[in-house]
């Protein structure tokens, strides 16, 4: 079919090219086939011809049968070529549409690689953008960072600010070191870590100041705190006695308090932060520069520690207010170095601590001795040792060394035992002169028990067999003593209250001032007292003196009992005791003598007329003036002398009494004495004897015995029998060997009367009335 | 000692009036020219001594103190005859002690030798601030009772001396003088003799003695 097809297609076409049809013709592979041998051997042959015709009546063969062919489809083939036209219109059409197609592709194409460009271009710009953003990102990030560190600076969180830096110096600025940014901020990292290391300095610095300012009321809280733990410690003491045994910061006390547990620093009312510290100490660890931090913050202690201290203090304002504040002050700042060293070791040397501490505690106590002139009154000495031992005890629990300041209280208490001593003296002395000198009346029986309870006093009789009002032989200074020497006792141990170790010092220095106050002040007060005039007075001071004897004697064993060392077995004695007992032979030598001046002053009044004319009849108003003046002593102002001193005034007395009477007639402007004189004489004495034996004392008379003899001698007829040893022994013993013949001597026998007619009345007018001799 | 004498005179005075007007004080300044501020009182009965001049003369002055305290009324009364003159002490500054003279002075009248030299003493008259009793209530009652008045001040040393002294001078005209007067210079009389006679029982009432 295809051969059919072709090759009227070519016959078409050119004529000419006939051959090339043949050719072409039998373009089947057999065709072909069978042309090319035959080409092929007409070639050899040279039969070239042959074939040409042979060919060209092939061809011939071949046209006729394409016209016979031809005339039979003429009209198809017409038709064909028509319709072959058509197509071939229809593909013109198509060609030229296809052109403007191509020509429309043509033009969208280059549109597009337009585009293609811009695109491209675009990208470019794009991703120069985006590097620049990422370079901005990262340079912001690294700024942000340098701002973070001071937003952490101004938001005082420095380690954070100076972790920050670290971190931004380390990783941050090493992403951007191509970046300028990277250099200045590099170049400002120094700048800010010293800004860092000032910003804390300067927090550290505040926090230093307001360390200082909470440091009083810290030793104000540790201070009550141990106040707290004292009265804790009481009221265990109390329901379980075996507690008392041990002191404030022994361990079994510590122990038991472990329940109240408190910390100074961290309660409702005082916060010590020690964030500040730490931090600053962090900060200049990590800058390195420990050393130096260390260096600065103990010459900052130590300077604070100077401005704690005044140059001066007065210890003489309200409760010790100025001493209690410089102590809660050096409490308070003790406190957080103790504290200190415990939280941050390497911060404080304990050495540096302990100097710091000894510093403090040698310029306090030489602050309080330089004041210490100012306190002249014991409660204020009490209250200023309380002060300190608040202190020492507070401190000890902070494990400070607190033996400087337990030395410096014994001479507290050295100044304490003087003030006392002095206080009490000067009471005594206002007891002393100020009192009345008389029994005490008592009126009611309460007033008695008050009386009874606080002196050493054992009534004669029971209690319930006392009637009021009566009278105490003592008098109100006794009791009025007893009750200082109470308070003197107490007072002494009110200083071993809360905290003092040396309590045997105590105990010795108040047996020694006791001992003193009753020896110089009561005793000798008493003593001075006996020069008065008042026969009263002595009295009573010797009485006075022997119930101060015996309370000294109870004052003894109370005094060896309230020991508070265990040195028992000693006894205590004190030499008041003994000043006591001698004084009142001293008050009784006293009565005696002013009781014998009143007798020579009496007998100073005696007006014997020896050479009297007449006989005196009635006892010489001398002596009836001696005898009731003695009588009513003895009633009155002795009446309360123990019985035996009583007998030897009495005996004193009258002893002194017939000398004084012996020496009347024996005075050298006595030359003679006749027998009235004589006779008045012997009334008197007669007188004297009666008085005497009424006092129911038989030995009194013995002190009159001498004077008797020796007037009986000279009333004697015989008065040879003097010289006669025998009879002289018997009837004249007592007269003196010398006296007696002196007085034999001046004895005249005769009486002139010039008056013997004189009435009596007369007679006894100029025995009374008669001229001096 | 006794033998020669020491005084031309012997003259007994008394002291009474309230406990604590200062009877004892006003002795003692006499005496010894002193005083302490105390609180005792006298117990009983005591007495001092003094030598003063009168008229050339030397006087003896025993002075017996006594004790205002009512419990001691027996042994001071005893002492009232004796006595030749007698010192009503009051306390100006107490008005008790004042009013109480009246009562004193009877107790003279009663006791006391008829006729005895008094004078009335308010003392502690230094005492302004306290004083209760004015001058003139004490003038009065002296003249009322017919007795020289002084006020005193034992403490400040006020007119102690004089009130002894114009006492003892008026005892010394009285009966010294009346009696040499009268009985010549040998011996005592009249108002003095008298005198001596009536307190002879209580005291041996003692005049003085004429030279």
């Amino acid at each position: 079919m295809q051969c059919n097809k072709y090759a009227p297609a070519i016959i078409v076409g050119k004529l000419p090219l006939k051959h090339i049809q043949i050719v072409q013709a039998p373009s089947d592979s057999e065709y072909f086939n069978q042309l090319l041998p035959a080409i092929q051997g007409a070639s050899k042959e040279r039969q070239g011809q042959q074939l040409l015709s042979s060919l060209s009546r092939y061809s011939a063969d071949r046209e006729a049968e394409i016209e016979r062919i031809c005339n039979s489809n003429h009209q198809g083939f017409v038709a064909s070529v028509n319709q072959l036209l058509h197509v071939r219109d229809g593909a013109v059409d198509l060609a030229s549409d296809i052109l403007s197609l191509n020509q429309s592709i043509q033009a969208s194409t280059e549109k597009l690689a337009e585009q293609k460009k811009a695109l491209v271009e675009s990208r470019a710009v794009r991703q120069n953008i985006d590097e620049a953003t990422q370079a901005l990102q990262d340079c912001l990030e690294v700024l942000r960072l340098a701002n973070q560190v001071h937003d952490l600076l101004s938001r005082k969180s420095h380690y954070s600010a100076l972790r920050a830096l670290d971190e931004l110096q380390n990783v941050h600025l090493k992403e951007v070191t191509h970046y300028k940014i990277a250099d200045l901020i590099q170049k400002s990292v120094p700048a800010t870590k010293k800004l860092i290391a000032d910003a804390v300095m300067a927090d550290l610095n505040t926090w230093l100041f307001r360390i200082r300012e909470t440091s009083q009321f810290l030793g104000e809280m540790a201070f009550y705190h141990t106040e707290q733990r004292r009265t804790r410690q009481k009221d265990r003491a109390e329901t379980s006695p075996y507690l008392t045994n041990f002191k404030l910061n022994s361990a079994i006390e510590l122990v038991s308090d472990e329940a109240d547990e408190f910390d100074v620093l961290d309660n409702d009312d005082v916060q010590v932060d020690f964030t500040p510290l730490f931090e600053c100490l962090h900060i200049h660890n990590a800058l390195g520069q420990t050393e130096k931090f260390r260096a600065q913050y103990a010459a900052t202690r130590r300077q604070q520690k100077e401005l704690l201290l005044p140059a001066s203090i007065t210890l003489n304002d309200d409760e010790g207010t100025t001493l209690n504040e410089l102590l809660e002050g050096i409490s308070g700042f003790a406190i957080v170095e103790r504290v200190t060293i415990r939280k941050a070791p390497d911060l404080r040397s304990p050495a540096d601590v302990d100097e710091l501490w000894d510093s403090m505690c040698q310029q306090a106590i030489a602050l309080v001795s330089k004041a210490l002139h100012e306190v002249t009154n014991a409660e204020l000495l009490l209250k200023i040792k309380g002060i300190i031992a608040l202190f020492i005890e507070t401190m000890d629990s902070w494990d400070y060394p607190v033996s400087s300041l337990d030395g410096f209280l014994l001479r507290l208490f050295e100044k304490y035992a003087e003030l006392l001593k002095r206080r009490f003296s000067d009471d005594f002395q206002e007891i002393v002169s100020t009192d009345d000198y008389m029994p005490m009346p008592i009126n009611k029986l309460d007033e008695y028990d008050k009386v009874v309870n606080v002196s050493w006093y054992t009534p004669d009789k029971p209690r319930n067999e006392i009637r009021f009002p009566c009278v105490l032989p003592f008098s109100q200074m006794y009791p009025l003593c007893c009750i200082d020497i109470r308070n003197f006792l107490n007072q002494f141990y009110f200083f071993s209250n809360d905290h003092f170790q040396h309590p045997k010092v105590i105990d010795e220095t108040l047996k020694a001032s006791l001992d003193e106050l009753l020896s110089n002040s009561v005793c000798r007060l008493l003593v001075e007292r006996l020069n008065s005039q008042y026969l009263g007075q002595i009295v009573q001071i010797l009485i006075n003196l022997e119930h101060f004897e015996v309370a000294c004697q109870e004052l003894e064993p109370l005094l060896a009992a309230a020991r508070s060392t265990a040195s028992v077995g000693a006894g205590v004695s004190l030499n008041a005791t003994d000043a006591f007992r001698s004084n009142k032979k001293t008050a009784e030598k006293r009565i005696f003598e002013l009781v014998n001046s009143k007798i020579d002053d009496l007998i100073g009044t005696a007006e014997y007329d020896w050479m009297a004319p007449t006989l005196e009849r009635e006892p010489s108003s001398y002596m009836q003036t001696l005898t009731r003046y003695l009588s009513n002593i003895m009633n009155s102002v002795l009446l309360g002398l123990p019985t035996e001193i009583k007998e030897l005034i009495y005996f004193d007395a009258l002893s002194h009494a017939a000398t004084m009477i012996l020496s009347l007639p024996l005075a050298s402007d006595v030359k003679q004495i006749n027998p009235n004189g004589v006779a008045a004489l012997a009334k008197d004495v007669q007188y004297l004897t009666e008085f005497v034996d009424t006092l129911g004392n038989p030995i009194l008379r013995e002190n009159l015995d001498e004077l008797q003899q020796t007037i009986a001698l000279m009333q004697s007829d015989n008065a040879d029998e003097f010289y006669d040893i025998s009879t002289r022994n018997k009837k004249y013993g007592r007269v003196d060997a010398l006296q007696g013949p002196h007085l034999l001597e001046k004895l005249t026998h005769s009486v002139q009367t010039p008056a013997s007619v004189r009435s009596d009345k007369f007679q006894t007018l100029s025995s009374r009335f008669g001229m001096k001799s | 000692m006794a033998g020669t004498r020491n005084y031309d005179f012997l003259i007994k005075l008394l002291l009474i009036g309230d406990s604590g007007v200062g009877k004892s004080c006003c002795l003692l300044r006499f005496s010894e020219d002193s005083f302490t501020p105390s609180f005792i009182t006298t117990i009983g009965i005591d007495f001092k001594i003094r030598t003063i001049e009168l008229d050339g003369k030397r006087v003896k002055l025993q002075i017996w103190d006594t004790a205002g305290q009512e419990r001691f009324r027996t042994i001071t009364t005893a002492y009232y005859r004796g006595a030749m003159g007698i010192l009503l002490v009051y306390d100006v500054t107490d008005e008790r002690s004042f009013n109480n003279i009246r009562t004193w002075f009877s107790n003279v009248e009663q006791h006391a030798t008829e006729g005895v030299n008094k004078i009335l003493i308010g003392n502690k008259c230094d005492w302004e601030d306290k004083r209760v009793v004015p001058r003139e209530k004490g003038q009065q009652l002296a003249d009322e009772l017919g007795i020289p008045f002084m006020e005193v001040s034992a403490k400040s040393n006020i007119n102690v001396e004089h009130a002894f002294y114009s006492l003892a001078t008026d005892i010394k005209k009285r009966i010294i003088d009346t009696s040499k007067t009268d009985q010549g210079p040998a011996g005592g009389g009249g108002g003095g003799v008298n005198v001596t006679e009536q307190s002879g029982g209580g005291m041996g009432g003692m005049g003085g003695k004429c030279c």
